[in-house]
C-alpha cells in the first residue's frame, strides 16, 4: 500500500524512524507551509493511504479559527471523494503554548477542548482516523516533547523522544488499519484471571478483588468484560481441572462469570491443540485469535506452532498491564451494533446445534429454524455493516476487496445496486449478513460481489438470496452476463457455491 | 574567559560518545575523525545536521541556543561545545 505525507512541519525523522513495515511504502512526503492549497491541489493523484499531519494549534503558523476551518473542509472533500483511509493527527494541547502564556492555563485548555470538538465533529466521514497525538504528548509532558527552538529554525518541532513516540504509535496505528481485526480473546487463568495457582493454593487462596495483590487480575476481568461487550469473543485456555475453575468462578464474587466464556478449554491437553479446537468450534481463522498467558513456556509454544495467532504476555507489573490493555489489537475499528449482538448470536448457534442431533434430515432441521430474510437495496443505512463485511468475510467472498463505506457509497451513486441481506431465525437475529453487488451497463448487470458472513452460511440462505437478486434484476429488464469470482485460499465455500451454479448453467436452469 | 584544558584521554572519550552520535544521526557508516569538517561528509545535508542536533541534545543533555546550532560546522567545534557546557555546568 502507498502512503503519503502531507504535513505543516519537517516529519522526515519520524519517518525515518518508523520503517514502514510489509507492503506500506511511503511515496510522498510533503512538507506545506500552507496545507490548505496543498489539500486542494492532491485529489487527483491520491495514494491508498493519506496522512495528515497538521498542528490545528500550531504555535508558529498560529492558525486562526476560519483557517481551521477551511483545512477542515479540504480534508473532507478529500476524504469523501476516495476510497482510501485519511488519518488526521490531533496535535492539540501542545501548541499555544507559546502565544497561551499571556492568557490564564484554564482558558486555554478551554480552547484545546473546543478545537478537539471542532475537529472530530467536522471530520465525520467513516474513512477518517484520528493520530492520537495529545495521548502521546500527555504521557510524556509537552516540555519533554517539543523543542520550540528546532520549530521555529527548520520546523522540526519534536524533541528525540516524541520523535520516537510518534515512531512507534504511527506504526502501531498502520498495523491496525491495515490488518483485519482480531475476533477472539482466549485466556489462560492462574495468574492470567486471578492472583495464584487453583490447584495449589484452592478457592480461597486466589486473589481477585479491589485489594492489593488481586487489583491487577480485577481489573483485567473488568477489562475483558468491556470487550464481550464491544463485540469480542471470550475464551478459556487453561491447564485445569474443569470442575475446579467453575466453581471458581461460581465461588469467587468476581467480574467475569463462567457463561461469559463461549469456548472453554480447560483440561490437560496442550494448548496449541486446545487452540485449534476452539477455532474450530468457533468457525473463525486462528489468526482472528489473541491468546493472553502470564506463561513464557505457553507463549513461546503458541508463537512457534501457531504463529497466526497473537499472543500478548499478562505481567504482574502494573505499568506493564496498562500498556497491555492500551494495545492496538483489541481495538475495534468500529463498533456496530451487529457486533454488540455477536455474542448472543453466537449463543443462539450453540442452541441450533444442539436441535441438529434431534431431527433427522438436514432440510428437516432448516425447516424447523423458520428462518425469515429480509432483502433491501442501496439502503444507506446498512453501508457501515457492509463495508464492515467486506473487510471481514473470507469464507463465501467471491471477490475479497475491503470496500470502505464512501466506496460503497460511489458504487450506488454511480448508478449501481447494492443488496443487503438481513437474516432472523426463531433463535435470534442474525442482523446483516450478506452482500451482491450488481454493477449496471445499460441492461447488463456484472455481478461485483458476493459475500456471505459464515454465521449465516449453511443453511441454504445463500440460494435463496442469489435467486432473489437474479429474479429482481430480470424484472428491472437487467441481464445478468458476468459474474466475477476469483479463488482464494479461504473462499472454498463460495467456490463449491460457484461450481453449483455452473453445472446447473450448463444444465439450463437456475441454481 | 575560563579556558577549558582537556587531557588526551578525555578528549578520545568524548570523540568516541561525538562519533556514536554521527552513527545514530547519519548512519552506522559514518565514520568522523576530531578533523573532520561538514562538507567532507556527503550525507551531512540539512535534514541530517537536524538529525545531528536532536541527537546531540538529547546524547549530551544539551540545550543549544540557535546561533550555536547554525555554527555547528566541525567534529572539533562540537566536542568544544560539549566541553564548554560541560565546565559552566560542573
Amino acid at each position: 500500500m502507498n502512503i503519503a505525507v502531507i504535513s505543516d512541519v519537517t516529519f522526515d525523522l519520524v519517518l525515518k524512524q518508523w520503517e514502514p513495515e510489509g507492503d506500506l511504502i511511503v511515496r510522498k512526503n510533503i512538507y506545506a507551509g500552507q496545507i490548505v492549497p496543498e489539500l486542494m491541489t492532491i485529489g487527483n493523484q491520491l495514494e491508498d493511504i493519506e496522512i495528515l499531519i497538521v498542528h490545528f494549534d500550531s504555535y508558529f503558523y498560529r492558525y486562526t479559527d476560519e483557517y481551521i476551518a477551511q483545512i477542515l473542509d479540504a480534508v473532507n472533500i478529500v476524504a469523501s471523494g476516495f476510497t482510501g483511509i485519511v488519518l488526521v493527527s490531533n496535535h492539540l494541547s501542545g501548541g499555544r503554548h507559546v502565544s497561551v502564556l499571556k492568557k490564564n492555563i484554564g482558558q486555554h485548555e478551554q480552547t484545546v477542548l473546543e478545537l478537539e470538538a471542532t475537529v472530530k465533529n467536522t471530520l465525520n466521514s467513516s474513512n477518517i482516523y484520528f493520530f492520537d497525538v495529545k495521548k502521546l504528548v500527555a504521557s510524556i509532558g509537552i516540555n519533554n516533547a517539543y523543542n520550540f527552538k528546532l520549530g521555529f529554525l527548520y520546523q522540526m518541532p519534536y524533541t528525540k523522544s516524541m520523535i520516537s513516540l510518534l515512531a512507534a504509535e504511527l506504526a502501531s496505528l498502520m498495523r491496525f488499519m491495515t490488518t483485519p481485526e482480531k475476533k477472539a480473546i482466549m485466556v489462560d487463568c492462574d495468574n492470567t484471571l486471578w492472583k495464584g495457582i487453583l490447584g495449589e493454593d484452592g478457592i480461597e487462596g486466589v486473589q481477585c478483588d479491589r485489594n492489593a495483590q488481586g487489583v491487577l487480575f480485577f481489573q483485567f476481568q473488568e477489562f475483558l468484560l468491556e470487550k464481550k461487550k464491544e463485540g469480542f469473543i471470550l475464551g478459556l485456555c487453561s491447564k485445569n481441572n474443569e470442575a475446579d475453575v467453575k466453581a471458581a468462578f461460581e465461588k469467587l464474587n468476581m467480574p467475569l462469570k463462567w457463561d461469559d466464556f463461549l469456548v472453554r478449554k480447560v483440561n490437560w491437553q496442550n494448548k496449541i491443540e486446545n487452540l485449534k479446537e476452539a477455532a474450530t468450534e468457533l468457525n473463525i481463522g486462528l489468526d482472528s485469535f489473541i491468546f493472553v498467558d502470564d506463561n513464557e513456556f505457553e507463549l513461546q509454544s503458541v508463537n512457534l506452532l501457531l504463529p497466526e495467532v497473537t499472543t500478548k504476555k499478562l505481567s504482574p507489573v502494573y505499568d506493564d498491564f496498562l500498556r497491555l490493555s492500551d494495545d492496538y489489537c483489541f481495538k475495534r475499528k468500529q463498533v456496530t451494533r451487529e457486533d454488540i449482538d455477536k455474542n448472543e448470536q453466537y449463543l443462539a448457534e450453540q442452541k441450533r446445534n444442539d436441535i441438529k442431533s434431534s431431527v433427522h434430515s438436514f432440510e428437516e432441521y432448516i425447516a424447523s429454524l423458520e428462518i425469515k430474510s429480509d432483502i433491501s437495496v442501496n439502503n444507506r443505512t446498512d453501508l457501515p455493516r457492509l463495508s464492515q463485511l467486506t473487510e471481514k468475510t473470507n469464507q463465501f467472498n467471491f471477490n475479497k476487496e475491503a470496500l470502505s463505506i464512501a466506496a460503497l457509497e460511489k458504487f450506488i451513486a454511480d448508478g449501481n445496486l447494492v443488496y443487503g441481506l438481513r437474516v432472523s431465525d426463531k433463535f435470534g437475529d442474525y442482523g446483516l449478513v450478506g452482500m451482491i453487488q450488481v454493477e449496471l451497463d445499460g441492461n447488463a448487470g456484472i455481478m461485483r460481489n458476493f459475500l456471505m458472513s459464515c454465521r449465516a452460511l449453511g443453511r441454504l440462505i445463500e440460494n435463496e438470496f442469489f435467486d432473489y437478486v437474479t429474479n429482481d434484476l430480470a424484472g428491472k429488464g437487467v441481464n445478468l452476463k458476468e459474474i466475477l469470482f476469483k479463488a482464494t485460499a479461504k473462499n472454498q465455500p463460495a467456490r463449491l457455491f460457484m461450481d453449483k451454479l455452473e453445472t446447473a448453467a450448463k444444465k439450463g436452469i437456475t441454481a | 574567559m575560563i579556558r577549558n584544558v582537556m587531557n588526551e584521554s578525555q578528549t578520545s572519550e568524548l570523540l568516541k560518545s561525538v562519533q556514536q552520535v554521527f552513527k545514530l544521526a547519519m548512519g552506522n557508516d559514518i565514520n568522523v575523525d576530531i578533523d573532520t569538517e561538514k562538507e567532507m561528509v556527503l550525507e551531512w545535508d540539512s535534514l541530517n545536521h537536524l538529525n545531528l542536533v536532536v541527537e546531540l541534545e538529547n546524547s549530551f543533555d544539551l540545550g543549544l541556543s540557535m546561533e550555536e546550532i547554525e555554527e555547528l560546522n566541525s567534529v572539533r567545534g562540537i566536542i568544544d561545545l560539549i566541553n564548554s557546557r560541560k565546565s559552566i555546568n560542573g
